[in-house]
């Protein structure tokens, strides 16, 4: 019956190969349209490691230069006064302070190496009250502390994945790493997970210590954005008040101030605009591709009412027909995705090297994009094959 | 004879209206994609006030500090300090001007809290880009000069502040200093990134002149060259760039170094706006090897690339519908070629029809790209951005309606023109 049907499509070849283009085509929009929503949600989906509702973040920045560059005497002076100005609110227990804040603030980039294995990795360099504050759920060692004051080598604190691609099923904890124009790092411990955005992949992420004790290099140690939890009664009047008060404290510099629920918000608004406006086009391109399709079909079953009414004179029943058209479709529709599954498969192969996605996300994809086109090909050709079983016979004929 | 074809072609396309609205559907939804993603990058990279003189104007935004053993690296935007003396003055320009990056500051009006987004700037930042004032004035290199404390709002801030009421000579606080505003200005689109602010201040205005001073003090490192700062050359004419490109190279020769154990090399560029967004776009700020790399090509071929690609299927479409709908005329064709039509008038009147086809087609997607432009304007879903179309992005259409005309009408055209008269008259098959 196939064998069949492969025939049928190959005597009219030249004009079914544009109708396979045009499905092939949709294919490859579907899927990578789709690729990009699955890869959204699976990375969604995937815990942030953090907890940051009632997290406020008050950041400060230097007017005439990026805070990458670390604070001098006195700078350093207006974030330890900016510090204790916090610490001396009634609504404020604890207060850390970090290099960026979670949700679009950024991160600083560093490559580690262990035995001859290079990995780059995002990191924050953040004070010993970074965990309790965002409430990190630490599976091994432990995380930073005094102890860690005056040390002639580096403590780090790594996310399980990181530990993974380093070490393996190895424990991390205590063993060292190298990393470009450093002192020695060691690994201290490890935390569940880190992400810094809503869609950021749960990749690898490191935590440095910040400290503000004297020892410290007063170059790089020093944070400007510091993260707290409170749930003042207003919120806007606790925002005003607290500008206030840290008013003095920061002269020269510009204080951004709020909460990470209202980051996350932002983030997730900005980073939504780009695949919905890619699915408002793949949608209005599949209804013109599938508005086209029925024209076409409808066309083509009209040209062969001499074939369909000597098939229905020689006694095959409207069932016949309908399988025959619909069939002769799908044969089509499975030979142009079978070219879009191949063309897709060289993409996943591409990604897995760059480590942008894992196979289940194409292979999720793939599925969604071959159930979307094989319901639209069917849905386009229902009223057409229906059109062709009510050919009669005897009018088909006489048309001969 | 064009005549005849209109009418036959008319009568066509209101026989078969389901196959008419499919082509005008399939052309005007393609231009509207393509034409809003032209009007989009053309207001992102194209000459639109304040940055008109996109053709003879150069930016220095990032350098690069290394020493000779290679064991510091710093890159980044440069400090005021640094472009003020090595950028500034530089020789064939008609006018320099040294800006900060901007940040977002804040103001109170009693309880309401008001976030702007704030750039210093010196007093040439006026002469060299063009600002569409709605009253006052700039304030001047003078004013700019001796710290008064003086800002240039948009027409937003206005708003905020000050209602529909005019603002020049009132005051407005901003970060705990007081401003007396000396113009307002047209709002300025975010993707303008070299001019976008709410407000703008004389740099002189900061309570420490740490940014003024090149190489301050023992231990500053990078402070010295990195900063927030970037500067904007304006070229008397677009024939002088590359000797302005060359005129900073000599002078980047003379950079002086405070502390040479830490740094004693800086790499730099002047690069034209379509080179920059080139290198925002490919760029790899970190690698040494490439840093004064531009990318144009890249960025034009991804560009023309991608946008072929996305016809691709719209073209495709349009062919399967007019070898379609071409067959179903078979027999007025076999009519026409036994009174001895030959193939090419057949071909040329079935592309001038189909033509005919996708201008209507162009109409309807140029009131549609009009719309959308409209609407993205209207929701401020990109701060401040005004869309429109004009005739850059309107010949552009054109171009793209034509070709999918004629592209999409040949293939079936000559297909058609090849039929057997016989074969035709009888409804023949392709």
């Amino acid at each position: 019956m196939i064998k069949h049907l492969l025939k049928l499509v190959w005597n009219r070849k030249r004009a079914n190969l544009l109708l396979m283009g045009e499905i092939f085509l949709s294919f490859l929009v579907v899927a990578m349209v789709v690729a990009q929503c699955v890869i959204y949600a699976n990375n969604f989906s995937h815990s942030l490691g953090f907890d940051y509702e009632d997290i406020w973040y008050v950041s400060l920045n230097k007017k005439h230069a990026s805070g990458s560059m670390g604070f001098k005497g006195e700078e350093a002076q207006t974030l330890k006064q900016t510090h204790q100005a916090l610490l001396d609110l009634d609504e404020v227990e604890m207060v850390a302070a970090s290099e960026h804040v979670p949700f679009g603030g950024g991160l600083s980039m560093d490559s580690f190496s262990k035995d001859g294995r290079n990995v780059s990795v995002p990191y924050f360099r953040v004070t010993d009250e970074f965990e309790e504050v965002m409430k990190l759920e630490l599976v091994r060692g432990r995380w930073f502390d005094r102890s860690d004051d005056g040390l002639n080598w580096e403590p780090v604190v790594i996310n399980q994945t990181l530990a993974r691609a380093l070490f393996g099923t190895k424990n991390p904890v205590g063993e060292k790493l190298e990393a470009r124009g450093h002192n020695e790092l060691r690994v201290i411990g490890v935390i569940a997970a880190f992400r810094t955005g809503v869609f950021s992949a749960p990749g690898n992420f490191a935590f440095k210590r910040a400290s503000w004790s004297k020892g410290a290099d007063q170059w790089h140690g020093l944070p400007a954005k510091f993260l707290f939890r409170a749930s003042p009664e207003g919120a806007q009047v606790f925002e005003k008040r607290l500008r206030n008060e840290l008013r003095d404290a920061s002269r020269n510099w510009g204080i951004d101030i709020g909460t990470l629920s209202q980051r996350r918000e932002t983030d997730l608004k900005n980073l939504l605009i780009l695949p919905i406006a890619e699915g408002i086009i793949a949608f209005f391109l599949l209804l013109m591709v599938g508005l086209g399709l029925s024209g076409v079909l409808w066309q083509n079953i009209t040209r062969r009412t001499r074939e369909i009414g000597l098939r229905r004179a020689l006694g095959a029943v409207a069932g016949n027909i309908y399988g025959q058209f619909l069939g002769e479709l799908l044969v089509m529709t499975t030979v142009a995705m079978v070219a879009g599954t191949a063309v897709i498969v060289q993409f996943e192969l591409f990604d897995n090297l760059v480590g942008r996605a894992s196979g289940e996300v194409y292979l999720y994809s793939l599925s969604v994009a071959l159930a979307v086109i094989y319901g639209l090909i069917v849905l386009c050709g229902l009223y057409p094959s229906w059109m062709a079983t009510r050919v009669q016979p005897v009018e088909a004929l006489h048309y001969e | 004879m064009l005549k005849n074809y209109v009418k036959i072609a008319f009568k066509v396309f209101l026989r078969r209206k389901f196959y008419t609205f499919i082509s005008l559907f399939g052309i005007s939804f393609t231009l509207v994609v393509l034409m809003v993603a032209a009007a989009l990058f053309d207001h992102f990279a194209g000459p639109y006030p304040p940055e008109t003189r996109t053709d003879r104007t150069l930016y220095v935004v990032e350098i690069l500090a290394t020493n000779q053993e290679g064991s510091q690296i710093n890159s980044g935007s440069p400090s005021y300090a640094f472009l003020d003396r090595y950028v500034r003055g530089l020789p064939g320009a008609e006018g320099v001007s040294v800006f900060s990056k901007g940040g977002v500051s804040v103001s109170y009006d009693d309880v309401e809290k008001i976030e702007s987004h704030v750039m210093l700037t010196d007093g040439s930042f006026w002469d060299v880009f063009a600002f569409d004032f709605l009253e006052g004035r700039p304030y001047t290199e003078q004013e700019a000069r001796e710290g008064s404390f003086v800002a240039v709002i948009n027409e937003a801030t206005r708003r905020k502040f000050f209602g529909e009421e005019s603002a020049v000579g009132k005051r407005i606080e901003v970060d705990g200093q007081n401003f007396r505003v000396s113009g307002v200005v047209a709002n300025v689109p975010i993707f303008r990134q070299k001019t976008f602010a709410d407000i703008w201040v004389p740099v002189s205005t900061s309570p420490s002149e740490a940014y003024r001073t090149y190489a301050p003090s023992e231990g500053y490192g990078s402070y010295t060259f990195r900063g927030n700062f970037q500067a904007a050359i304006l070229a008397w004419h677009s024939g002088d760039i590359p000797l302005l490109k060359e005129a900073f190279q000599t002078r980047l020769a003379q950079v002086e170094f405070p502390d040479p154990r830490r740094y004693d090399r800086i790499q730099a560029a002047a690069y034209t706006p379509l080179e920059e967004i080139s290198r925002q776009a490919y760029g790899e700020g970190f690698s040494t090897a490439a840093f004064t790399e531009v990318y144009v090509d890249d960025l034009l071929f991804t560009l023309i690339g991608s946008g072929l690609l996305f016809m691709l299927l719209p073209a495709l479409h349009l062919i399967n519908l007019n070898v379609s709908r071409i067959m179903e005329r078979a027999s007025e064709i076999g009519v026409r070629k036994t009174f001895g039509a030959s193939s090419r008038s057949l071909v040329g009147q079935f592309v001038v029809e189909n033509v005919l086809l996708t201008l209507m087609g162009g109409v309807v997607g140029f009131l549609l790209s009009f719309w959308v432009l409209f609407a993205l304007s209207h929701s401020q879903l990109i701060q401040y951005g005004q869309f429109h179309l004009n005739y850059r992005i309107f010949l552009f259409g054109l171009l793209v309606t034509l070709f999918f005309g004629v592209f999409s009408g040949v293939y079936p055209a000559w297909k058609m023109s090849r039929l057997h008269p016989a074969e035709a008259l009888r409804g023949g098959s392709l």
